[in-house]
C-alpha cells in the first residue's frame, strides 16, 4: 500500500473508532474488588458541595472560621446589657408602669432568656423568636422615651451624645442622632431609610417612633 | 462517582420543595396565619403533592406533666395496678369498682375516677413501671432520662422538624435538662403566662404596631436597617438575623385574644370556685396549650402538677373529691384535643398529641393510711397517652402481695430494673412523638427496638 493509502486507512479507522466509542467498554473500568463503581453499585457521592472558589472568596472576606465565629457571631444582647443600653438611651429601665419599656424589661426576664442561677441554667446566648420579639417590643415601647430624651439636655442620652439631634424641625432624620442611637456612624442609607419610615407611616409621630424602634432593634439584634 | 445531571436536577428539585414547604409553613406559623391557607397557596403554586407533604407533621406535639412532691400518687387513683384493683385488699390505696378495659394490648384497669374512659382500648394509656422512687423532689430524674438526655429535650429535638414560633414552653420550675438539637425553652410562671409569650405590647390596641400598615412597615424597615449592618450577611450571623426578622414580623401580630382563657373554656374543664387551686392550674395550662397547638405556636409544653404530697388523701377524704376534679379537667383536655383541628395538619389534635405524666413517687399502693411515700422495690411509674402509637396497658406490675415484676427489652416479664425499664419507657415516648419512626429516635435510643415491642409498627 502506498503512503497515501496508509494515511487514508489510518484516518478512516480513527473516524470509525471515534464514531463507535459509545458502544465500547469504558477504559477506566475499575478492577475487580474495587470500592468504586457506578451509581448502582457504589455510594453516590455528592460532588455538588461548596465551590472552592466561593469558599476561598468567603475566607478572603470573612477570615477563617475560627476568626469569623468569634468576630462575626451573633449572640443575643444579654439581659443585664439590655438594661444598660436602655439606661444609656434615656429610658427608665425600672419603670413599673404597665406596658412601659421598663415594665416589659423587668417582666421579660424569662422571655429574654435571662440566667436562672438557682437552677444552674446559664443565660441563653442564642437569639430566639421569643427573646428577640420581647427585646423589639421593649424598643417599640421605649421609642417615646428615647425621642423625649433627645429634647432633654440633662438626660443620660444627651450626656452621652451632647448636641445630638435625631429629628429636625421638619421631621427629617439627622445623622448625629442616628449615630448616637445605633453606636456606629450613620450612613446616607440610614438617613434615607429613617426618612422613608417617617413618611410611610400612618402619621408622622408614629413614623418617628417606628424609625427609632426599627433602628434600635436592628442595631441591638446582636450584642 | 459524580451524580448524573438528571439526579442532580431531581435532588435540587427536592431541596427546593423542602425549602418551599419549610419557609412557607414557618412564615405562616410566625404570623399566626392559618396554615390551611398556606397549604392552599402551596397547592396552587407547587401542586397537590407539595401541599400534602407540607400538611403532615413528622412528629406529634407533646404535653409533659411533672407531678412532683408526691403529686404522681393522685394519678394512680386513675390507673391502679390491675391485680390490686381486682383484689382491693383491705387497707390498699385503691377504690373498688375499677374495670378492666377491653381492647388494650396489655391489661389496664380504669378506676371509677379515671378520665378518657370513652377512648378505644388501643388508644388508652400505656403505663410503665419504671425508674426509682425519688420521694419529695419536684424535678425527678430517673423517669425522664434516656441515655444521658432528658426526654423533654429529646421531644424538643425530635419536634424540630415541625416548625413553631416557640418550640418548647416550660411552666414554673420544671427541669427539661438537655439533649442534642433541642430548643431552649421559654419559661413562664403559669399557664396564663403562655398567653404573654405571644402577646406583644406593640401590637395591642393603641400600641405602636396596632395598625397593620405600620406593622408591615416596621418589619420591612427592620430588615432594611439590618442589611446596613456590615456583618449581617456573614455566614455566621445569617441564622440569627433570620430569627430576628421573624421576631420583627411576629411583633406586629397579636394573638392574645385567641389564646386567652375565657369562661367557656373553664366550663368545659369544669373549673370553678370549688376546684382545688393546683387542679385548676393544670387545667388552665392545658386550655392554653390546646390553643397554642392549634395555631402551631408551640410543639411542647412541660408543666408541673399537684406538688402537694397527699399523705392524708385517704384519711381526710380528699380522695373522694380531688380525683373527680382532675378527671373533669383531663376529660375536658381530651375533648378539646379531639374537637380541635390543628391549623397545620387539618387533623384533630387528639391524634397528634402525646401526653406523658411523670413524678417522684406513686406512694405505697397497698397502704392508704397516711399513704406512705415508699413503694414496693422502690418503683416509680410513667403514664403515657401515645395517640395510639404505643401498645396500651401496663408494662410491669405490682400485685396484691407487693410482688414486683419488671420487663425486659422484649417486653417480657423480668426482674425489676429501675434503669432499664426507665430507658425502655423513655425510648417508647420518643418513639410515639416521632410517630413510630425508629430511625428518628436512634440517636437517643442507642439501639433499642421499640417498634413491635412497646410500640406499634409504622404503617407502610
Amino acid at each position: 500500500m502506498s503512503r497515501i493509502g496508509y494515511t487514508l486507512a489510518i484516518l478512516a479507522s480513527s473516524v470509525l473508532a471515534s464514531a463507535c466509542t459509545d458502544d465500547l467498554t469504558p477504559t477506566n473500568t475499575p478492577p475487580a474488588g474495587s470500592t468504586s463503581g457506578d451509581e448502582s453499585t457504589t455510594f453516590d457521592h455528592d460532588n455538588s458541595g461548596i465551590s472552592p472558589w466561593e469558599l476561598l472568596d468567603r475566607l478572603t472576606q470573612e477570615g477563617p472560621p475560627q476568626y469569623t465565629s468569634h468576630m462575626h457571631s451573633c449572640a443575643k444582647v444579654r439581659y443585664k446589657t439590655l438594661g444598660n443600653v436602655l439606661t444609656s438611651l434615656g429610658v427608665n429601665a425600672a419603670n413599673a408602669t404597665a406596658l412601659s419599656a421598663g415594665d416589659l424589661y423587668t417582666n421579660g426576664f424569662n422571655a429574654l432568656g435571662g440566667p436562672n442561677y438557682a437552677n444552674r441554667i446559664r443565660e441563653n446566648i442564642g437569639i430566639t423568636t421569643s427573646g428577640a420579639s420581647r427585646e423589639f417590643d421593649i424598643f417599640a415601647a421605649a421609642s417615646d422615651e428615647v425621642i423625649a430624651a433627645f429634647a432633654n439636655p440633662s438626660s443620660t442620652l444627651m450626656t452621652r451624645c451632647p448636641g445630638a439631634v435625631l429629628f429636625d424641625a421638619n421631621n427629617t432624620c439627622q445623622p448625629s442622632g442616628i449615630t448616637c442611637l445605633i453606636g456606629t456612624p450613620a450612613t446616607s442609607s440610614h438617613l434615607d431609610f429613617c426618612n422613608l419610615t417617617i413618611t410611610s407611616a400612618s402619621d408622622v409621630p408614629t413614623g418617628k417612633r417606628l424609625a427609632v424602634a426599627a433602628m434600635l432593634a436592628a442595631a441591638y439584634t446582636c450584642e | 462517582m459524580a451524580k448524573t445531571p438528571f439526579a442532580k436536577r431531581d435532588e435540587h428539585h427536592e431541596l427546593t420543595r423542602r425549602a418551599l414547604i419549610k419557609w412557607s409553613v414557618a412564615a405562616g406559623a410566625a404570623l399566626g396565619v392559618s396554615r390551611a391557607k398556606v397549604f392552599e397557596i402551596l397547592e396552587r403554586a407547587g401542586g397537590r403533592d407539595v401541599a400534602y407533604a407540607a400538611s403532615e407533621n413528622a412528629t406529634t406535639r407533646s404535653v409533659h406533666i411533672v407531678a412532683g412532691n408526691g403529686g404522681l400518687a393522685w394519678f394512680t387513683a386513675f390507673w391502679p395496678h390491675n391485680d390490686i384493683a381486682a383484689a382491693v385488699p383491705a387497707g390498699a390505696a385503691v377504690k373498688p369498682g375499677g374495670t378492666l378495659v377491653t381492647g388494650t394490648d396489655n391489661p389496664l384497669t380504669l378506676s371509677v375516677d379515671a378520665p378518657w374512659k370513652t377512648l378505644p382500648g388501643a388508644n388508652q394509656v400505656t403505663a410503665f413501671l419504671c425508674g426509682n422512687n425519688e420521694t419529695h423532689t419536684r424535678q425527678p430524674q430517673s423517669v425522664v432520662g434516656l441515655n444521658g438526655n432528658n426526654i423533654f429535650s429529646v421531644a424538643s429535638a425530635l419536634q424540630s422538624s415541625s416548625p413553631s414560633v416557640i418550640p418548647i414552653i416550660t411552666i414554673g420550675d420544671v427541669d427539661v435538662g438537655t439533649a442534642p438539637g433541642s430548643a431552649r425553652p421559654a419559661n413562664v410562671g403559669n399557664g396564663d403566662g403562655i398567653v404573654g409569650l405571644f402577646n406583644s405590647a406593640a401590637s395591642r390596641a393603641g400600641g405602636l404596631l396596632s395598625k397593620t400598615t405600620d406593622a408591615t412597615l416596621y418589619k420591612a424597615h427592620f430588615d432594611a436597617f439590618t442589611q446596613l449592618n456590615r456583618a449581617a450577611n456573614r455566614s455566621t450571623t445569617k441564622i440569627a438575623y433570620t430569627t430576628a426578622s421573624g421576631a420583627a414580623n411576629f411583633l406586629g401580630t397579636n394573638l392574645s385574644a385567641k389564646l386567652q382563657i375565657v369562661q367557656a373554656d373553664l366550663d368545659r374543664y369544669m373549673i370553678n370556685g370549688n376546684t382545688r387551686a393546683n387542679v385548676a392550674a393544670i387545667g388552665r395550662s392545658l386550655i392554653v396549650s390546646v390553643k397554642a397547638f392549634k395555631m402551631g405556636l408551640t410543639n411542647s409544653v412541660v408543666l408541673p402538677a399537684m406538688d402537694d404530697d397527699p399523705h392524708g388523701a385517704w384519711d381526710g377524704g380528699d380522695i373522694n373529691t380531688v380525683p373527680g376534679q382532675m378527671q373533669a379537667v383531663f376529660n375536658g383536655f381530651m375533648s378539646d384535643l379531639q374537637n380541635t383541628v390543628d391549623d397545620n395538619t387539618m387533623k384533630a389534635l387528639g391524634d397528634d398529641t402525646v401526653i406523658t405524666i411523670h413524678g417522684d413517687t406513686t406512694k405505697d399502693p397497698l397502704t392508704k393510711g397516711g399513704w406512705p411515700d415508699g413503694s414496693p422495690m422502690n418503683t416509680n411509674t410513667v403514664f403515657v397517652y401515645s395517640a395510639g402509637h404505643l401498645k396500651s396497658g401496663w408494662w410491669g406490675s405490682i400485685d396484691r402481695a407487693a410482688n414486683v415484676k419488671g420487663f425486659d427489652a422484649q417486653g417480657k416479664p423480668a426482674t425489676y430494673s429501675s434503669a432499664n425499664t426507665a430507658k425502655y419507657a423513655m425510648a417508647s415516648i420518643a418513639y410515639a412523638i416521632a410517630k413510630r419512626d425508629e430511625r428518628a429516635i436512634s440517636n437517643f435510643a442507642n439501639g433499642l427496638t421499640i417498634s413491635g415491642v412497646f410500640g406499634r409498627p409504622k404503617d407502610l
